[in-house]
């Protein structure tokens, strides 16, 4: 088979899928035009937990360990790992470290190198367990919310990102560590719950700041 | 005039069908040509084609959608006059991008194309546009049957060009998985 063969083999899909695309309006609101992140110095460190319905939240104690990747040229990287939700076991930590060190040093790279946030893999283990929780964000399922959902320190606000209810709450310490209480969104029956934690909120603070309008 | 009014003047074999045809249907059938050619005289001749193996086929045929049918028959028109080009380079068009793009994710072959079974390959599309999303399939559908730019894509869809090429990439390595795990080539 060629390509030819496949572009021709697609002539005889079903009416419905033809007619459906001539038709397309716009599905999705208007993408937030807020401050763009995009080539600017900005770090955003993220702690991903999925909480269920049923789940008590008992994560909050846990120590997470964090790491980020953006698409290009990770694209494959990110593909396996939204495909396989095992992919923790395979990847290697040490090129991440744990977060505060991987907060440092993605400073200085970040400065030097914008991110591309089109697609953001997030990933948590906690201190016991190798995998806690993990989920991806990616433009499919929320589109612009590291622009949208701007923390604001001791506000709370709701924002509503690609029809999604985002609750962002305040800030929050804990004898063990601090972090801010970042969003709350449910989304295809999952309640997302999305944090930043840093031992410096001071400096997590300044480079958010960055994408405040 | 409906669709179903058009469809009558073909079975009445009255000339006022291809005429109807084009003033309803014309700049569809040249749209979708013209993404795949993009040289107006090519285009035209397709379109000319399109009503020509129009006429001849109704009847019998009697298309659910006239406006699907034709699409279909000016699609590949164009393709094979496209495909009858491309190597020779003569110009630049949308089809040319997707073509690479699908020669990407299959194999090269030396020798002689293969041959597949048209029909069972096109079941087996089917199949798995069917377990696409409402919106992976309408960019799908955009991009590899109407040969839109990712930008006009991204336009319709109103989202970003940036999401458009992200839920290609991730469609043609689903496909082509899926293609392999159906045996269509290794």
């Amino acid at each position: 088979m060629n390509a030819m063969q496949l572009l021709l083999s697609l002539t005889d899909i079903p009416d419905e899928y033809i007619l459906s695309y001539c038709s397309k309006t716009a599905q999705h609101k208007h993408r937030s035009h807020a401050k763009k992140a995009l080539g600017t110095a900005a770090v955003v460190i993220l702690i991903v937990s999925v909480v269920m319905l049923n789940q008590s939240r008992t994560h909050l104690e846990d120590n997470y360990r964090i790491g980020i990747c953006h698409n290009e040229p990770d694209l494959d990287m990110l593909d396996a790992a939204y495909n396989n939700r095992l992919l923790l076991d395979n990847l290697d930590w040490s090129q991440y470290g744990t977060y505060e060190s991987w907060l440092y040093c993605k400073t200085e790279e970040m400065v030097s190198n914008p991110i591309n946030w089109r697609t953001l893999l997030i990933f948590a283990t906690n201190a016991q367990s190798r995998l806690q929780v993990f989920t991806i964000f990616n433009d499919e399922d929320i589109s612009d919310w590291k622009v949208s959902m701007v923390f604001r320190n001791g506000n709370t606000k709701t924002v509503e990102i690609n029809g999604i209810q985002v609750e962002i709450a305040e800030w929050k310490e804990t004898p063990n560590y601090q972090y801010w209480h970042y969003a709350i969104f449910k989304y295809q029956g999952v309640i997302y719950d999305i944090r930043i934690q840093s031992n410096d909120p001071e400096q997590i603070m300044n480079f958010l700041n960055e994408l405040i309008e | 005039m409906n669709d179903s009014q058009i469809i009558d003047l073909y079975f009445q074999r009255d000339e006022q069908a291809i005429v109807e045809t084009d003033s309803k249907y014309g700049n569809f059938c040249a749209y979708i040509s013209g993404n795949i050619l993009n040289n107006k005289q090519d285009v035209e001749e397709c379109v000319n084609d399109t009503y020509l193996r129009t006429w001849n086929s109704i009847p019998p045929t009697v298309p659910n959608s006239l406006k699907a049918y034709l699409g279909r028959i000016v699609r590949n028109i164009s393709l094979n006059h496209f495909k009858a080009n491309h190597t020779q380079k003569r110009y630049a068009s949308q089809a040319d991008l997707v073509y690479e793009e699908f020669a990407a994710i299959l194999p090269s072959r030396d020798m002689l194309e293969d041959l597949v079974d048209s029909m069972q390959l096109r079941e087996a599309i089917v199949t798995w546009l069917d377990a696409l999303s409402d919106i992976q399939r309408a960019v799908f559908v955009g991009r590899y049957w109407y040969f839109d730019s990712i930008q006009i894509i991204a336009e319709k869809m109103d989202c970003s060009p940036a999401r458009i090429k992200m839920i290609l990439h991730r469609l043609r390595k689903q496909l082509k998985s899926y293609l392999e795990t159906e045996g269509y080539y290794l």
